[in-house]
This record gives structure tokens, C-alpha cells and sequence, in this order.
């Protein structure tokens, strides 16, 4: 669009509600058509029914393991993990951020460790782990903790490094002490980089823990879910777990974290740029 | 040679040997931390802080490196054929998510129509990881190559995929009214403007995808391999308890990712996309 | 409005002949009306800038000789045909360059002869003369990110001549630069118009740029826009800013400029967007 039109597309504010009424209703017709789609073409017996259970199969299935009680201790263990480990980077994350970014010992120390680690395959891990901590919720969290770890530190440093050294003059002139300082200047200034680290971290520690649950879960867990049931062959509870795994994926990173996200870019006027 | 020029050079001299004093110096900086935390795990366990059966000695982890790769004895040489058959793995997945990739990234970069109908399907199935994908394979292939390179072409696919649609659709909208307005047809635009104008974009895909196919790799030889790769190496060590060629496992998939990076992608970089930002960045990278 | 002002709400026609002819040209964006009935004539080797308020259109309507976007009704015929796509008739300089990353400077002022499937050994005859005019001599190999803002603008400008179209259209050229490196470009491309005898429309926010440079200035009224006034700018190039008369003129433009801008704040005000 040419640059006058962008000044004048304000004013077009009716075609605007059709947009947005439009944008809603597009994702629902194209996954819905999708879906019908499949669900026409497993029942002519155009594709391969057992591998490809017809949707209404697989909604059946999905509501019957609800009904069970089953699928909810699947979903709950998950978001149990997911949210542990997730809660262990932030803290970890951040801190070792914190460190990086501003102490020389903290540069010194993490940096060379953190190139050093990173370019192992997170689940690489798994194996190691299920010998040292063992078959329970610990392995997988750690698996979560090491997806999310690295991409909250990174925001946090670059945060560290977007920030103004102006900011810290006018808090020093004013007199502030070291622990204000740390408190009303650096973390608020990186908080809309952690957000989006949040956002970013869990999206790959989603990942990671369904691998990892396949993996290492003995019990429980949308990813052992899937994987047990490969072994029964119930091709429906394996395409209903990947479509709850998908769609958790999607609103844990972009609904959940998005929301916050938006909100500070809003609020902030800071846009992260990643 | 006047005494100005003279002069001149002893100070490039110098200045090139602090150059190179600086840069042993910077190595060794970064080198430290990683040492001291080997030197300290060495020493735990030696000192029988840490079990030596669960967590092994940095030494004894080299050891089984040496005896893994050792050609003569019947054992082995086995290292090579893992990686040898992990790189065939993710280097032929990637070549197809790539394959696949890129026409229909331009596709629907192109195509704003398109785009808006087919990105609801994509963003559902981005947050996925590919190894959710496992069982439906191996309920349809069984373990083998065939499900671990089609889960690893899934996870290398969505990157390419997303940067290409990214790349396209980044182009300004007068850097092809430029070329147009030169009296270019479609093919022009295509070749000169659309292609060139998406290979940053893509190069980060291309690079973001390869990690990715390597990193679900391991999970995937994990769950399905059969006989060999890095994965299938490092599950079936801990059925034996046998840590140390775990750990030769990790380095191995660290070190091996590393080069792949440095080899393939940088030279590709260093000819296309960094010689176009100029000659500013001469010092180290980053 | 003083009386003594030489602006005449009607075009007076330049003694060349027309080159570029808009006559009752419209486009609107949706529901909103961004040019309402444009005529006017440019004259051949014509030098015209378009002056208005921001967001009056004034780009539009030189994307719209350019054939980039099509006009919602009305013509505008250059060379007596009516335009209906880009063509190497007409060469863009834009205010953001343009420029390939990809191509060096040469290479970046060779593509329109390359599209035109000239031989890269003429191709590069040609280019010289038009890197020499422009001052790039020597820059021939650089990657345009290595360039300050002011050299790119010269890329940009020496690719558009060397095709050698008859009209150059100019869209805020200087818009991107700083003060020194604009007033340099502004004395370079005067000697750069005398040399090449193009036709040139230029749109610009400045008014101490356009009545510099052009010899008719027109100006574009708040949105939806048309010519308010059509200014002709009665003296020999090449000019320099110290000239009385020049001031002038400025003032002139200024005053319906000012006009206009008044009128279009007041509009947003009682309709705010």
C-alpha cells in the first residue's frame, strides 16, 4: 500500500468489521473443510480407514476417554510438567540473564558454557536423565527446563543489551542504590523481553515434553498417550492426542503468552523483535 | 622506504600481532569455564563424590570415544556408522523439506488468497513437534528409515516453509514496480527481483530447518531406529547402562551440528547474503 | 488571498509540446476519494514538481502516470497513448531508494538495459556516462549497504537515466536525506536535468526544493485532491537559493500551501479518523 493510503485507511472503518468478521470465520472454514474433507473420503473409502480413522471417529473416541476421566489426567500431567519446567526457566533464566548482562564474572562464566550447550538436541538428554533422576515427573521436567532455559536467557541479555545506558545515568543521577536500580530499572526494562523469551521458550518446551513423554513418561501425559496407544494400534486416540497436543500448542503459545504479549506491546510501546 | 612508511608498517606489525594475542587470549577466556567445569567433574568423581556408573569421568567418556572409533577392534569403528547413518537420515530429510519447501513457499507467498485460506492449517500444525507424528508412522512403516526421515522432513519442512512465505512476502511492493517499470516481465521479476530479495530470508530458514531436522533426529532414532544412528546409540547404551557412550553420543550430536552449520551454511552465507551487507563486519563474527 | 500573486487557477500552457496529459483523473481507495479530478498538461523536457499537504495524494498521482496503480476514472496518456502499465518510458526514483542488495552499483545501474536484453558489454558503456554524471566513479563494485543514504539516491538515479526513459518520475527524492547531502543532490541533479533533457515530475513536501528546481510547481489541495494552483517559475537554471526572486516565488507557494494545509487540519477536526 502506498504511503497515502496507509494515511488514509483509517477512515475506512466499515470494510474494517467485515475484515476482522471475515478473519474469524476463515480459520473455521479452512480447517473445517479440511476435516470434511477427510471425514468424506475415509467414509467412501477413498483413503485407507485405519490409518486414517474418519474426524467423527476420532471426536467419538476423544469424548468417551474425557467421559473416562482418562484423557483429563493425560492433559493435566502435561500442562503439570509444562508449567513446572517452565516456571523453573523463568527463575533460572532470568537470573542467569540478569548475570550476563550485567556482570563481566557472569559473561565470563555462562557465556562459553551456554555456546557449549546449546547445540545439544534437547532430548538428547532424555536418555541420561531417565538413569540419574529416574522414570518420573523429574525427567521430563528438566527436558522442559532445558527447551525453555536457553530462550528466556536469550531475551533477557538482548533485553539487557537493548536497554539505554542513559537509563541507568538518570537512575544513578537521582541517586538510586544498586538494588533500586535492579528493581525499578531492569526489571521492568526486560519484561517485555522475557514475555516474548516466554513465549518463544514455551513453544519448544511444548515440543520437547511430548518427545520427551513418548520417550521417558511412564504413565500419563498427552505424549505417552500417544505413543501407548501406538503400540494398541487405537489409531484414534493417536490423531485425537495430536490434534489436543496441536491445539494446546497453539493456545498455550499464542492465546496464553500472546495475550500477555500484545498487552505489553501495547502497553509499552516495545516490540521485541525476534 | 622513508621513515613515515617504515614506521608505518612496524605499527601494522605490532597491531597484527595484538591482533592475534588478543584473539589466543579471547579463546582462552571462553575456553576456561568449559575446562574448569570438565576439571571439577573429573575431579568428583575421582573423588568418589559422583558415581562413576551413572555419572562418568570426562576421561572415561574420551576413553570409550577412542575405543568406539577404533577401526582394528571387532567392536569398533561402530561410531562412524551411527553417524553415518544419522547424517544420511537428516541430510535426506532436510534435501526433501526443502524440495517440498520452497516451490510451495512461494506458492503462497505469492498468492494472497491462497495465503489467508491455507495459514489457519499451517499455524495449527506449527506448534506440533514433528515426533508427535511417530506413532501414526509407525503404526503405517513400522521402525526404520522410512518414519524417521518422514518425521525429520516434518520438522525441517515448517521452517523453510514459514521463512519462504516470510522471504516473499517482504518484498517491497516498489523494488518490482522498479524492475517493471524497466519493462520486465513475470520471468524477470521472478529471477531477478523474487528470488534474490528472499534468500536472507530463506538462507535463515534453510539454516533453522537443518537444526531442526537434526534436533528431532535423535527423538526420532530413539522411538523407531532399528539397528544404528547417534540416537539409536544412545537408547540402546542406557538399556546397558552404559553412560560414558551416551555422553559420546551428546558431544558427538553437539559437535556434529556445530559443523554442519559452519560448513554448510556459513560458506553459503559468505557468498551470498554477507557479501551484500559489505565488508563492515572484517573483524569476528558476531 | 493577494491579488497580486501570479498563480492562475487554470494551467497556462508551457510552449512545448505535451508529453504528459492527465485529464479528469480520479482514484479513489475504497469508500475514500484521494484525487478528484486532475487535468493538467505537462510540456516536453518539462521540469513540474507536485507540492501538497501530506497524504493529499500527490504520490498516488505519480504512481498513477508511472502505471503502477490504475486510476479509478479519468486518462492520463503519455506520448498521446494512454497509460495502462509501467513501461521503460518512464523511469521511478523513490524516496527509499530502492536499490537490489544483491547487485553492486554497476550492476544495480545495468538492469534496465539488461531487461532490455542489451549486452553487458554495451550495458556497461552506456552506465559510465551516467555513473560519471553522477558522481560515481569509483563505486562501481561497492554493495549498495556499504553507501551513505545520499550516494544510494545517485544509484538510484543514475539506474533510472541510464534506460534512458523520456520522463523521470521522482518521488520525494531528497525525502531521506540530510540537509548538506540534499543540497548537493538538488544542485547536482539541476545540471543533471540541463544534460539529459528529460521530462521530469517530481513530488515533494518542500517547498524551497520545488521552486529551486521546476519550472512550473503545482499545488495539490487537501484530500480529496486537485491542482490548486499551478505556479510557473519564470527564471534560468541552473538557480541557486540566494536569489531574490526565488524568495518570492517561495512565498507565494508557501501561502496557498499554508492555505491548504489550514483547510485540510480543519477537515480532520471536524472528522476525526
Amino acid at each position: 500500500m502506498s504511503a497515502d493510503a496507509t494515511i488514509l485507511a483509517p477512515v475506512r472503518s466499515r470494510p474494517d468489521i467485515r475484515r476482522l468478521s471475515l478473519s474469524i470465520a476463515r480459520p473455521l472454514i479452512s480447517i473445517g473443510t479440511v476435516f470434511l474433507v477427510w471425514e468424506v473420503a475415509a467414509r467412501a473409502g477413498w483413503i485407507n480407514a485405519f490409518l486414517f480413522p474418519p474426524p467423527s471417529a476420532i471426536a467419538a473416541t476423544l469424548w468417551q476417554e474425557l467421559l473416562s476421566g482418562e484423557l483429563l489426567q493425560h492433559i493435566g500431567r502435561s500442562l503439570y510438567r509444562l508449567l513446572t519446567g517452565m516456571a523453573l526457566a523463568v527463575v533460572f533464566g532470568t537470573l542467569i540473564g540478569i548475570a550476563i548482562g550485567m556482570t563481566a564474572w557472569g559473561r565470563a562464566i555462562f557465556k562459553p558454557l551456554i555456546s557449549a550447550f546449546m547445540p545439544v538436541p534437547t532430548l538428547a538428554w532424555t536418555p541420561v536423565l531417565l538413569l540419574l533422576v529416574g522414570i518420573n515427573d523429574r525427567t521430563t521436567i528438566i527436558v522442559v527446563f532445558i527447551a525453555a532455559a536457553f530462550e528466556v536467557i536469550y531475551t533477557v541479555v538482548s533485553g539487557i543489551e537493548g536497554m539505554s545506558v542513559r537509563l541507568f545515568w538518570v537512575a544513578r543521577s537521582m541517586g538510586a542504590s544498586r538494588q533500586q536500580i535492579f528493581w525499578k530499572i531492569i526489571l521492568p526494562g526486560i519484561m517485555p523481553y522475557l514475555i516474548t523469551g516466554i513465549r518463544l521458550g514455551s513453544g519448544y518446551a511444548w515440543r520437547a515434553l511430548i518427545a520427551a513423554e513418548m520417550l521417558a513418561a511412564s504413565s500419563y501425559g498427552l505424549g505417552f498417550m500417544i505413543f501407548d496407544a501406538s503400540e494398541y494400534m487405537t489409531m484414534e486416540v493417536i490423531y485425537g492426542g495430536i490434534l489436543l497436543i496441536a491445539i494446546f500448542g497453539y493456545v498455550i503459545e499464542n492465546v496464553i503468552v500472546g495475550r500477555l504479549e500484545a498487552a505489553t506491546v501495547e502497553k509499552w510501546g516495545v516490540q521485541v523483535a525476534r | 622506504m622513508t621513515p613515515d612508511v617504515a614506521e608505518g608498517s612496524a605499527l601494522l606489525k605490532e597491531r597484527v600481532t595484538f591482533a592475534l594475542f588478543d584473539r589466543a587470549a579471547r579463546t582462552v577466556k571462553f575456553l576456561l569455564p568449559i575446562a574448569a567445569l570438565l576439571l571439577v567433574w573429573e575431579g568428583a568423581v575421582r573423588a568418589g563424590l559422583a558415581e562413576s556408573n551413572i555419572l562418568p569421568a570426562p576421561s572415561m567418556v574420551i576413553a570409550r570415544a577412542i575405543e568406539l572409533l577404533d577401526v582394528t577392534n571387532p567392536a569398533g569403528g561402530m561410531l562412524l556408522t551411527h553417524i553415518a547413518t544419522s547424517l544420511y537420515r537428516a541430510l535426506s530429510a532436510f534435501a526433501f523439506a526443502v524440495l517440498v519447501a520452497i516451490p510451495l513457499g512461494f506458492l503462497l507467498g505469492l498468492s494472497g488468497t491462497v495465503y489467508r485460506w491455507v495459514s489457519p492449517v499451517i499455524s495449527l500444525l506449527l506448534p506440533l513437534p514433528a515426533v508427535a507424528w511417530t506413532p501414526i508412522l509407525l503404526v503405517a512403516f513400522g521402525q526404520g528409515d522410512v518414519t524417521i526421515i518422514t518425521v525429520c522432513f516434518l520438522g525441517a519442512v515448517f521452517p523453510v516453509l514459514y521463512s519462504t512465505i516470510q522471504g516473499v512476502r517482504s518484498v517491497s511492493r516498489q523494488s518490482v514496480w522498479v524492475v517493471r517499470s524497466m519493462g520486465a516481465n513475470f520471468g524477470d521479476i521472478f529471477v531477478r527481483v523474487m528470488l534474490p530479495a528472499t534468500l536472507p530470508a530463506l538462507m535463515s530458514g534453510l539454516k533453522l530447518g537443518m537444526a531442526h531436522a537434526w534436533r528431532t533426529l535423535v527423538a526420532a532414532e530413539m522411538l523407531a531406529a532399528l539397528s544404528s544412528g547417534l540416537g539409536y546409540m544412545i537408547f540402546a547404551a542406557r538399556s546397558y547402562m552404559d553412560v560414558p557412550t551416551m555422553f559420546v553420543g551428546i558431544v558427538c550430536l553437539a559437535v556434529i551440528g556445530m559443523l554442519i552449520e559452519h560448513f554448510l551454511f556459513v560458506p553459503l552465507e559468505n557468498a551470498t547474503t554477507r557479501k551484500w551487507e559489505g565488508a563492515i563486519h572484517v573483524g569476528g563474527r558476531r | 488571498m493577494l491579488a497580486n500573486l501570479a498563480t492562475t487557477p487554470f494551467p497556462r500552457m508551457a510552449n512545448a509540446k505535451p508529453k504528459i496529459v492527465a485529464d479528469k483523473v480520479r482514484m479513489s481507495f475504497g469508500r475514500v476519494n484521494a484525487i478528484e479530478d486532475v487535468t493538467c498538461t505537462i510540456g516536453e523536457q518539462e521540469f513540474v514538481s507536485i507540492i501538497g499537504p501530506s497524504g493529499c495524494g500527490k504520490s498516488t498521482f505519480l504512481y498513477l502516470i508511472a502505471g503502477f496503480e490504475k486510476s479509478s476514472g479519468g486518462t492520463i496518456s503519455v506520448n498521446g497513448t494512454t497509460v495502462t502499465r509501467p513501461g521503460p518510458d518512464r523511469g521511478v526514483v523513490f524516496q527509499e531508494f530502492v536499490l537490489f542488495p544483491w547487485r553492486t552499483v554497476l550492476r544495480n545501474i545495468t538492469l534496465g538495459l539488461e531487461i532490455q536484453k542489451v549486452p553487458r558489454r554495451e550495458a556497461e558503456e552506456r552506465a559510465r556516462k551516467w555513473i560519471r554524471l553522477t558522481g560515481l566513479s569509483g563505486f562501481e563494485d561497492a554493495y549498495p549497504a556499504t553507501l551513505s543514504g545520499g550516494m544510494k539516491q545517485r544509484v538510484a538515479i543514475a539506474r533510472a537515466l541510464t534506460y534512458e526513459p523520456e520522463v523521470l518520475l521522482l518521488d520525494e527524492p531528497f525525502g531521506a536525506l540530510d540537509v548538506q547531502t540534499k543540497n548537493y543532490m538538488i544542485r547536482d541533479l539541476q545540471n543533471l536535468w540541463i544534460e539529459a533533457n528529460k521530462t521530469i515530475v517530481m513530488v515533494t513536501h518542500s517547498v524551497e526544493e520545488a521552486v529551486l528546481m521546476a519550472d512550473r510547481v503545482l499545488v495539490f489541495g487537501a484530500r480529496p485532491s486537485s491542482i490548486v494552483a499551478d505556479v510557473r517559475i519564470d527564471l534560468p537554471h541552473p538557480r541557486t537559493v540566494d536569489d531574490r526572486r526565488l524568495r518570492e516565488y517561495q512565498a507565494e507557494v508557501t501561502a496557498v500551501l499554508s492555505a491548504e494545509v489550514d483547510r485540510s487540519m480543519s477537515l480532520e477536526r471536524a472528522h476525526p479518523a
